[in-house]
């Protein structure tokens, strides 16, 4: 009887095993299964984005070829334009492929320096202005590093395409064999390029790249060098003396865009583990900016007083004649910007933002990069052209709901001298900027409904 | 935001985020986390989008810790904010 339950017990434990190994294989195989069709759809992907890739950059070396040899200002506007969209097409497909961010940097750049570079040359020839030589000449360069590139894009997909390379592989050892098909060829053929857009970004066409905004002339930073405890001392007072509870000094930020001291500050009433952040110029000592946050509930300030405290706020600071331009509104706080104003002139690019908790009034936060890089006081020209002659250019279904003259930045860091038309058409809000010296109607704002953003008038 | 305005980046705040081996926490999936929305991390957000650059133009960041390449140091580091170095 016991060996026949002992036989049962065996049995019945095999039973199981057996039942679980079979379990184990179905599971198995639908899991395989699933695996393979998620690789395969990764792989398509990836396959799909290196295509349109070499696709768009053979387009851009094609309408580069075509751009050397345009004759008119007409039919060189609409190729430049198509370089200017096909390489943004390619930069967005290059950054699809499943290879690290840093390995195809210089491609990345190179991509993106033809898209800027073609489309400041075709805003050049639509306002009827002919390519210089120089100009010429930068677009032959591009052009060979184009073909270049797209060679070895094209070889690259022909192996891909004929199984000679895999995703896999590309992936797995992305330093040795991606980056050495594309990149370090980039990064050799790409080099002399990327010394020669130091030099296209500043001289050739003042284009909007950001090697060209770090080395803006920082007009509003004025005075002497401070030292850390020169620093300190601002920062103390920026913030006030009786509000602060402990202070850390990150010491001097050498390399960033403006060289800073930054202090952490601890406030009193201040949760612990969120301080206060401040970085003060060590050329003239000035706010960069200052942030804090915490949690604000109430509302009971209203956007127009939260206005005023800022601006008593900027005028106890020495920062006088700011102008408030845009409010937007989050969780409790204000965000006011302020535009410098020159006799009557809202002068944008001098733009110091300030954050007003509505519960209590108290600042938190200013950021001044935009003054500082900017502000100067302007030789402001003569408007060559009336007020009236710049409307009769407005479309007639602008609303206008006030007028003004403003300096705007460009896309190039220069500054145009304008009159500021802002209206509705049909509950849509406009801003309107008319060149008032030539009459050109430079830029057009589509206010965009964000529910707590309110422009002044 | 920094990335989004520099050349070698893509020119969107998704083609940023997403890009391939850019940010851990993307590719660990930890980006699909739900957040708290008063929570200091969202509040951090909204300033940089506001125009608030504490890192002073930096387009790279790293956990000396943690940090499991290389590379990265060869980038000239422009400042240290709690546990991670900032760089360009």
């Amino acid at each position: 009887m016991n060996r026949y339950l002992n036989t049962m017990k065996k049995n019945y434990i095999y039973g199981i095993l057996i039942l679980l190994i079979v379990i184990s294989i179905i599971l198995g195989y639908f899991l395989y299964n699933q695996k393979q069709e998620f690789t395969t759809a990764m792989q398509n992907q990836y396959n799909s984005a290196l295509y349109e890739l070499t696709h768009y950059v053979g387009d851009v070396q094609n309408y580069l070829a075509k751009a050397m040899i345009s004759s008119t200002p007409e039919h060189g506007a609409e190729t430049l334009t198509k370089v200017w969209r096909e390489a943004n097409l390619a930069e967005v497909y290059l950054s699809q492929l499943p290879v690290s961010s840093t390995e195809l940097a210089n491609t990345s750049k190179f991509l993106n320096q033809v898209s800027e570079y073609s489309y400041s040359l075709s805003r050049k020839n639509i306002y009827n202005e002919k390519l210089t030589q120089e100009d010429l000449d930068n677009i032959k360069e591009l052009y060979d590093y184009s073909v270049e590139l797209s060679n070895t894009l094209n070889q690259l997909s022909t192996d891909m395409n004929e199984g000679r390379i895999s995703w896999d592989e590309l992936t797995k050892n992305t330093e040795i064999a991606f980056a050495q098909q594309v990149d370090n060829l980039s990064a050799a053929t790409f080099s002399n390029l990327d010394q020669n857009f130091g030099e296209y970004a500043g001289l050739i066409y003042d284009g909007a790249f950001s090697e060209h905004m770090e080395s803006s002339e920082r007009k509003g930073l004025t005075g002497d060098e401070i030292n850390e405890e020169k620093a300190l001392e601002v920062a103390k007072n920026f913030v006030g003396e009786d509000r602060i509870s402990e202070i850390n000094s990150n010491g001097l930020v050498e390399n960033g865009n403006i060289e800073v001291y930054d202090f952490s500050i601890k406030l009193k009433d201040g949760d612990e583990n969120n301080p206060l952040t401040i970085s003060i110029s060590k050329i003239g000592g000035h706010i960069v900016n200052m942030n804090y946050n915490r949690n604000v509930d109430a509302e009971v300030i209203s956007i127009e007083d939260a206005g005023n405290i800022a601006k008593d706020f900027l005028n106890s600071r020495e920062i006088y004649n700011m102008k408030e331009t845009y409010y937007l509104k989050e969780s409790g706080i204000v965000t006011i910007n302020y535009a410098y104003e020159q006799d009557s002139v809202t002068v944008y690019p001098d733009l110091i933002k300030i954050k007003i908790a509505l519960d209590n009034g108290e600042v938190l936060g200013i950021e001044t990069t935009g003054y500082l890089n900017n502000h100067t006081e302007r030789n402001l020209p003569e408007a060559k052209i009336s007020i009236e002659e710049a409307k009769a250019n407005l479309n007639k279904n602008l609303e206008i709901t006030s007028e003004g003259l403003a300096v705007i930045p460009t896309e190039w860091e220069t500054e145009i001298f304008c009159y500021e038309f802002k209206g509705k058409i049909n509950d849509t809000d406009f801003l309107v900027y008319i060149n008032a010296e030539t009459g050109r109607e430079e830029n057009i704002l589509v206010i965009i409904d964000t529910p707590n953003g309110i422009l002044t008038q | 935001m920094n990335r989004v305005k520099h050349s070698s980046f893509p020119n969107t705040i998704a083609g940023v985020i997403y890009q391939p081996g850019a940010f851990t926490a993307v590719s660990d999936g930890q980006i699909n986390e739900p957040i708290d929305p008063n929570s200091t991390v969202v509040k951090a957000a909204q300033d940089a989008l506001n125009g608030w650059d504490p890192t002073n133009g930096c387009i790279y960041y790293f956990n000396p810790d943690t940090a499991t390449s290389s590379w990265i140091w060869s980038r000239e580091i422009v400042k240290t904010i709690g546990k991670h170095h900032f760089c360009k």
